[in-house]
């Protein structure tokens, strides 16, 4: 067989390709393209972040116990920080395929976004919800048991069940957190890693 | 570039989203949703197109990059001397040496797949490097060893 041969006449088209290279209005097209999702995502994330925090804000103000305003200012400033990343990722990514990028750069550009996503995500398990679980834990032990702060953790047996919380919360909310984007991401993550891969061998 | 040449110009080059998307394509969802993608992203980035490159380069370029970092259903069969064929989805092209050249090349890991097309229609191991992002060594060294296999392919089938 003459492959070259075979391969110049192997050109053609169907339907499908003409119908959309026809088409005039490309508006009514949409993409599919992973990264697209991941910045709908990180928007969704924003907007959360943002309702939680006038949360937290609002709450400092009408609780009064200062360990509790403590946690929630950590946790304030925390999902400050995690909101700017994530804004800044938002910015950054860009949604349209390049047409300078060589292919292993582009798949470096799209494994590279979610990666930094996932990274705000990690420190999102780690530091926020810690804080935000220990804010809330005090502040429902104080409320129902009627008790001040000190008297509820001057039990040993409380701060015993606060430290067991956090243990189960935290791995569990990281975990958590590693499973959905695993779930939504993995497999993409996966192949886009083994396609740098097969290209720097 | 106005509409109407955009529109001419990817209708004459569309013969190379046409043999990118067969090579790659899956199933008959994973064709439509490339062509679309191919065709957007082309609609949305042909403003920045200023003629520097052939339009050709151009859209493999785009093609390539799209098809790659696109969620797709996988399915490859792995290497083999007397690979089954028929095992991979593939739109019959009314041609039994397209479609055998076709099968044979899809049994190659996608990465593969894109340097012998390249190859195939006329790029030379330094243009390949480029739009890969290889240098053109290793596509000299990949293309040898891959025109071996696919010659040993045809052979058997």
């Amino acid at each position: 067989m003459d492959i070259e041969n075979v391969w110049q006449r192997s050109g053609g088209s169907d339907d499908a390709l003409n119908k959309m290279i026809q088409q005039k209005d490309f508006s009514n097209l949409h993409s599919k393209l992973p990264l697209k999702k991941l910045k709908k995502n990180l928007l969704i994330g924003l907007i959360l972040a943002a309702l939680i925090t006038a949360f937290y804000v609002a709450s400092f103000f009408f609780i009064g116990i200062w360990q509790v305003h403590i946690a929630i200012a950590i946790a304030i400033l925390f999902n400050v920080i995690v909101g700017f990343d994530t804004w800044k990722l938002y910015t950054n990514i860009n949604v349209t395929v390049s047409t300078t990028n060589s292919l292993k750069d582009e798949l470096q550009k799209n494994y590279s976004g979610f990666q930094k996503w996932w990274r705000i995500q990690e420190r999102l398990g780690l530091f926020v919800y810690p804080i935000a679980a220990t804010g809330g834990f005090i502040l429902g032990g104080v409320d129902g048991s009627g008790k001040s702060v000190e008297a509820f953790l001057y039990n040993p047996k409380m701060l015993l069940v606060l430290g067991i919380t956090l243990l189960i919360l935290v791995p569990l909310c990281y975990y958590g957190a590693r499973w959905m984007f695993n779930y939504a991401y993995g497999k993409h993550l996966k192949k886009l890693k083994q396609l740098i891969d097969e290209l720097s061998n | 570039m106005s509409e109407k040449e955009f529109l001419s110009q990817l209708s004459a080059h569309q013969n190379i989203i046409y043999k990118l998307v067969h090579l790659y394509a899956n199933t008959e969802e994973d064709k439509k949703d490339l062509y679309q993608e191919i065709v957007l992203q082309a609609w949305k980035t042909y403003g920045a197109f200023r003629g520097e490159a052939k339009f050709s380069t151009w859209l493999y370029r785009l093609c390539l990059n799209t098809i790659f970092t696109i969620q797709r259903k996988t399915n490859r069969i792995e290497y083999t001397d007397t690979a089954k064929f028929e095992e991979t989805y593939i739109t019959a092209s009314g041609n039994d040496e397209v479609d055998r050249l076709y099968r044979a090349i899809r049994t190659f890991p996608e990465t593969e797949r894109a340097i012998i097309s390249l190859h195939l229609d006329g790029y030379d191991n330094k243009e390949v490097g480029e739009l890969i992002g290889i240098t053109a060594n290793l596509v000299a060294v990949k293309l040898h060893r891959i025109k071996q296999q696919l010659a040993s392919l045809l052979k058997n089938i």
